[in-house]
């Protein structure tokens, strides 16, 4: 049976196969464990592959027993390691148990190069447990080259009516991969497949519904720079959908229902937590006259300068608004409960928002995964703008850049009589427009005296996103670290132990609002960026743009490029040309790479220069104006990002006149 | 790694009483620690020592109190986490915080902790523990307070107490309190400035020791950094002995207590003949003749087929496994790989030994501290020609005669028997036998500089590149090439490159590659620029002296020569070739050479690191030096058209 499950798939039998549901023997059984394991051969397309999964299958069964629904899952995986490398991968195996689940019929085994099986006894399989969930950890004896892994356990739970299985690593490929989900006959699930993973129609028998989906030959993905690698995995969600037995018609377990039980518990509060929260909200303090976007700025950074939200509370009673209150500590749920509750007090019309964050794995529209709802945004309808319960170290209208520029579910509040409820849908999470994310740079540098260091007056701004990155520095850090981050990033533009007048403006977390700009200037004195070569002077003008990020030699680029958040990069050098010195090859500072949409400049490295007098002037404009560029435009994009470390190596040679 | 459950977990082991009778305001506080966000105004720990069935027994209880001082600290130092393991049995604990309200305060009890397992780096499973739990509000002028009770397994394991934290502490005191019958010892270490006060006193048969020390700064971490325990001032106690019945029983207090300690966990190690374990040492030995042939072979098979998995449950993180069990099992932690070393050595005929070290990361020996903190490594050594030969298994591509790089110059506590021992300092491996030798011929093909290097790696650099390797394959091999290969400019582009394996057993490969670096030739009107320091082999930060207290360390000792010829190209002739430099001090030297020869210029760096620290004495050298270098680095050649 193992030997079918690798022999190539035919394409053309595709089609066929989805009208007849299961590809014979392509499944396993419930029980794929055989007495007498047989070595595999490594499969030809693999061949240079550390080690590989020839079969990973799982079985997802759903049966009652009594009137009691349970959830069997039945992992099986067959590994086969070809060197020191394969070896070191698996031969520590660690299995997630769940939290409420029943982990029974563990077996694990090693099939050595000679064909020897040696079984590992189960007083060696340990436990740990680790934020909540608990471990299964055992090593693999006796394993070499050329010698396969298996193992095999079955866990008991409660049912949950959603799932979803990764067929893709960063680095073993998967040759082929099995998801089987058996229901009792009225009871019916639905799956998609990403990427590339097969789901086929499903199929009934006297008692029981089968669907099946499986995928082959997957082969490894890697992250890259500027990639996003979670939304490209091959991959299946599944759900539970409709009942036959009650209303045959009727979709369960939509995203309309989850808005309506988000919405319960998301804004369900006691009269006395109601209390609680309208005193702490009075005792901020807002103006009468203050906009609706004064009182949502005023109400975040107060809850945020006083609460503190920490995913790893440990505490059962996380998202009780006294409680809160009262410890000031809360969870991720409890910060948006509490939040959502102050706006709701204070008057002030507010969604929530499940984003499809982009370096996750997606909120799929058409397949209501509830597991993939993993964050929570706040919208306001009356600013258009969002909000992020759960970041101390953003605020409005910033969020963290990866939840936005996305799509999201939007839970809006309706009454309906006296019942409040929440109805959801999808909709655009805008990203904050380009041009509102700055990293500027303004130097002016000339020689001291001495003609072999330079005096540079350096001012960076940054606006946007460019500035929330670092403004944390002066909300969370002591007066000396923050002295030493400070002088770090002064130095990007030139190493130097001796920089003087360093200065940092609207440093705070608050100047989000109107999106002041950063600005972090300096005197740096910096023999850096000088080489010498006999009597003349070789000034290293393009170091000072400070390190660049550079694609030049990388291996075939798999993923479209991404950026954490559209923006453009100003930067203007001026140069005082040394007295009785000229430069003659001023024209190496001219660059120009471009990629246009309607005539908009969307991707871009433009560097010009002018002289007057004896004073250089060099502006640079770099531009990422669009949040995504597909791989049909990943060579200009790699062209624009190896442009400015280019310019890093721009050299002017000074000679005397 | 054994022992690892029992290493101090510094920030967490440190605890307090609060100060009697003195209660400091915020207000003092921050003037007495200013630009400080919260302080440790008190950290205490007492450990009492008693009899209990005519054995000491230990008991610690700790007790510390932080200060908030600023609000900005919502969420920073809210989570707790206090460890412990079956050494170390937790068995009390409690935590509130006293919130300022007005003049006066209120006690906000913590009623809600998790325990959960503690995971550590190398090892794959222990049964270390944390439990964690939240202060509520930390608001400025809150105190945050935890009480804890530990109970100690064994007299064997008392912690370590450090007089540091990452936050600065106001006060902190240890005492010990012990029955007459019990001799205590202890030893301050990284106390130069004499901050640690010691008292001593006796009330009835009861003595008690006490060490004390205030305002202490918060300590800082550096890169490069040996482990904290090199600088970071602490006090390690231990019980040399008891008396019962009238007789004195060692526990320890000199090597050879520590020793036949030690020994009892070999105890029914190897001692059944196993015939798989003959077999196997007979067949790797075949047709060997010499003893340091045949441990050169065992050496490399348990490297090459022993990998690395610990699991520490208990006495596991002490007790070698049988030899014939990891044989069996392909896995094992260090005392593993040793117990099957030295048994397939002993059914060699080699004399082998297990051997207990500590690695660098322990700045003790065991004459100084003859405690079981002074290791966390097992080994083994075997005499060969009378000479001693470490033999690490752990790391799989460690030359046969050299040391493991984290053992280098530590005293190994080497076996020869139930009652016999003997202490042997591990070498440092010279900077000559670690070596990168690396030749390039160049060239100028417009502004492109083109070459063909071939470099060879030795020693310790030898075995890092063979460990690489072996973990890359395809794509990974070529982008872990090109890291190594490249030089000059981030622009480096690597053509075709070849590894040869030259010696395996010795490590030695050589890798040639051919490379275009474009733009890092300038030319300009009838000159070109050249630097020929493709890569600069001294280079680092300046080291702030004012702040710095730690030593740098340098995994190993070495030396790099770098030949750069450089074709002129036709047409042209030297312009200026840069001046000769040689600098040295007692921990580097660099040599940077040009010479011109008909139609090539030749630049050679030669590079030696020749200590494994750079003390915080010698720090000023270091930036001497380091500017010198960087001075010289930016020379260029100049070619000028004829």
């Amino acid at each position: 049976m193992r030997k079918k499950m690798i022999v190539p798939f035919v394409t053309g039998l595709l089609a066929q196969f989805a009208a007849f549901s299961q590809p014979a023997g392509y499944f396993p059984e419930k029980n794929p464990w055989t007495d007498k394991p047989q070595l595999h051969q490594m499969p030809a397309l693999f061949s240079t592959s550390s080690a590989v999964y020839l079969q990973d299958s799982r079985i997802c069964e759903y049966k009652f027993e009594g009137n009691d629904l349970y959830q069997y899952i039945t992992t099986h995986k067959l590994i086969k390691v070809m060197n020191d490398k394969g070896i070191e991968l698996f031969n520590k195996i660690f299995i997630p148990s769940g939290g409420k689940s029943d982990l029974s019929d563990l077996k694990a085994r090693v099939i050595t190069s000679s064909g020897k099986v040696i079984d590992i006894p189960g007083d060696k399989i340990k436990e740990e447990e680790i934020d909540g969930r608990k471990y299964k950890l055992f090593a693999m004896e006796g394993l070499d080259k050329g010698s396969e892994v298996e193992y095999m356990f079955v866990s008991k739970k409660a049912p949950t009516f959603f799932g979803g299985e990764i067929f893709q690593s960063r680095e073993v490929p998967y040759v082929l991969a099995t998801m089987t989900i058996i229901s009792p006959r009225h009871l019916k699930f639905e799956a998609k497949g990403f990427n590339g993973f097969t789901i086929l129609q499903d199929s009934v028998t006297a008692d029981q519904r089968f669907l099946y989906g499986y995928t082959e030959n997957v082969k490894e993905l890697d992250d890259e720079k500027y990639g996003l690698r979670e939304p490209y995995l091959r991959r299946v969600d599944y759900k539970f959908s409709y009942n036959l037995d009650k209303k045959a018609d009727v979709e369960l377990y939509t995203w309309k229902e989850f808005a309506r039980n988000a919405y319960i518990n998301f804004t369900t509060i006691t009269d006395k937590e109601r209390k609680a929260a309208t005193k702490f909200l009075n005792a901020i303090g807002i103006p009468e006259n203050a906009s609706e976007e004064k009182k949502i700025q005023l109400i975040e950074d107060y809850c945020k300068n006083k609460i503190n939200a920490d995913d790893k509370l440990v505490s059962e009673d996380a998202s009780n608004l006294e409680a809160i209150i009262k410890t000031t500590n809360t969870n991720t749920f409890g910060i948006c409960k509490f939040m959502a509750a102050l706006f709701d007090i204070a008057g002030i019309r507010y969604q929530l928002v499940f984003p499809s964050v982009r370096d996750q794995l997606p909120l799929d529209e058409e397949l209501e995964n509830w597991n993939r709802i993993e964050e929570t945004l706040l919208y306001f309808p009356g600013t258009g703008q969002f909000l992020q319960p759960d970041a101390a170290v953003m605020r409005y209208p910033f969020i963290t850049p990866y939840w936005s520029g996305t799509r999201g579910l939007f839970l809006k509040g309706t009454s309906i009589g006296d019942v409040k409820m929440g109805v959801g849908k999808f909709d655009t999470i805008p990203m904050i427009p380009f041009d509102q994310h700055a990293h500027n740079l303004e130097l002016s540098a000339k020689f001291d005296a001495t003609s072999d260091s330079l005096i540079i007056n350096s001012k960076q701004i940054l606006t946007g996103y460019g500035a929330t990155g670092y403004r944390p520095i002066w909300a969370f850090l002591t007066k000396d670290k923050q002295d030493e981050m400070l002088k770090d990033i002064v130095s990007s533009v030139a190493k130097s132990e001796h920089i003087e007048n360093i200065q940092a403006e609207n440093t705070k977390l608050t100047d989000n609002w109107d999106n002041k700009p950063l600005v972090i200037s300096a005197t740096i004195y910096s023999a850096d960026p000088v080489d010498r070569a006999g009597n003349k002077i070789l000034l290293k003008i393009g170091e000072l743009i400070g390190p660049q990020e550079q694609m030049y030699q990388e291996k075939t680029r798999q993923l479209p490029a991404e950026m954490q958040y559209p923006h453009v990069l100003k930067r203007r050098i001026r140069f005082e040309i040394p007295e009785g010195y000229q430069v003659k090859n001023l024209k190496d500072l001219d660059m120009d790479i471009q990629q246009k949409e309607n005539g908009e400049v969307t991707l871009g490295f433009v560097s010009k220069h002018s002289v007057t007098g004896n004073m250089l002037e060099v502006d640079i404009l770099e531009t990422y104006r669009n949040q995504s560029y597909p791989l049909s435009e990943f060579e200009t994009f790699k062209k624009v990002i190896n442009a400015s470390a280019d310019f890093n190596k721009v050299v002017l040679v000074l000679e005397k006149k | 790694m054994k022992l690892s459950k029992i290493v101090p977990l510094l920030i967490c082991a440190v605890a307090a009483f609060t100060e009697k009778g003195v209660s400091q305001t915020v207000e003092d506080m921050t003037v007495k620690f200013p630009g400080k966000m919260a302080v440790m105004s008190s950290i205490n720990r007492q450990l009492e020592i008693s009899m209990k069935d005519g054995l000491p027994f230990a008991r610690s209880s700790e007790v510390s109190e932080m200060m908030i001082l600023d609000d900005k600290v919502n969420g920073v130092f809210n989570k707790n986490k206090i460890y412990h393991s079956s050494f170390n049995e937790l068995k009390k604990l409690e935590a509130y915080t006293l919130v300022a309200d007005g003049n006066s305060t209120k006690k906000m009890k913590v009623s809600e902790f998790k325990t959960q397992s503690a995971q550590s780096e190398s090892v794959f499973y222990d049964d270390r523990k944390e439990t964690v739990f939240d202060y509520p509000k930390l608001t400025r002028g809150s105190i945050a307070h935890v009480e804890s009770e530990f109970y100690n397994k064994d007299i064997r394991f008392i912690t370590p107490f450090y007089f540091s934290h990452y936050l600065p502490i106001n006060n902190a005191s240890y005492s010990i309190v012990f029955p007459e019958d019990v001799e205590v010892r202890y030893l301050i270490k990284n106390d130069d400035k004499k901050t640690i006060q010691v008292t001593e006193s006796q009330k009835g048969r009861k003595k008690k020791i006490e060490f004390t020390a205030t305002q202490i700064n918060n300590l800082d971490y550096f890169a490069s950094s040996p482990s904290i325990s090199y600088y970071a001032p602490h006090v390690i106690v231990y019980i040399a002995s008891y008396k019962k019945d009238d007789a004195v029983n060692p526990v320890f207090g000199s090597v050879d207590e520590l020793y036949k300690w030690n020994a009892h966990f070999l105890e029914g190690i190897n001692t059944a003949p196993d015939a798989a374990l003959k077999q196997l040492a007979d067949s790797i030995g075949k047709g060997k003749s010499s003893s340091r042939e045949k441990a050169a072979a065992i050496y490399s098979w348990v490297q090459a087929h022993i990998k690395y998995v610990a699991f520490e449950e208990g006495l596991e993180g002490f007790i070698p496994r049988q030899a014939a069990d990891i044989y069996h099992k392909r896995y094992g932690d260090c005392k593993d790989m040793a117990s099957l070393l030295t048994a397939l050595l002993k059914l060699s005929g080699v004399d082998a030994h297990f051997v207990w070290i500590g690695t660098r990361h322990i700045p003790y020996s065991y004459s100084e501290v003859p405690l079981p903190i002074t290791d966390n490594h097992m080994i083994c050594a075997a005499k060969i020609d009378n000479e001693w030969i470490f033999l690490d298994a752990t790391d799989p591509h460690c030359i046969f005669g050299y040391p493991t790089s984290m053992i280098q110059d530590k005293q190994a506590l080497v076996s020869s028997g139930p009652d016999k021992y003997e202490l042997v300092k591990v070498p440092i491996i010279a900077p000559e036998k670690n070596n990168i030798t690396d030749s390039t011929f160049l060239s100028i093909q417009n502004n492109t500089l083109k070459g063909n290097c071939s470099v060879r790696y030795t020693g310790y650099f030898g075995s890092d590149l063979y460990n690489n390797l072996q973990q890359n394959k395809e794509d990974d091999e070529r982008v872990y090439v090109r890291r190594r290969m490249s030089k000059g400019s981030n622009k480096f582009i690597m053509n075709d490159y070849k590894i040869n394996y030259t010696d395996p057993a010795k490590r030695e490969a050589v890798i040639s590659s051919n490379f275009d670096i474009p733009d890092y030739v300038k030319t300009i009107g009838d000159e070109i620029y050249i630097n020929l320091n493709l890569e600069r082999l001294l280079y680092g930060a300046v080291i702030d002296t004012a702040k710095r207290k730690a030593p740098v360390e340098t995994e190993f000792m070495y030396t790099i020569k770098q030949v750069h010829v450089l074709d002129i190209p036709a047409g042209y002739t030297v312009n200026y070739l840069p001046k000769n430099t040689s600098l040295s001090n007692s921990f580097t030297s660099l040599r940077i050479e040009y010479e011109q020869r008909p139609g090539k210029v030749i630049a050679t760096q030669y590079y030696t690191v020749n200590n494994l620290y750079i003390q915080a004495g010698e720090f000023t050298q270091w930036n001497n030096i380091l500017s010198k270098a960087l001075y010289a680095y930016k020379e260029q050649v100049v070619l000028q058209k004829k």
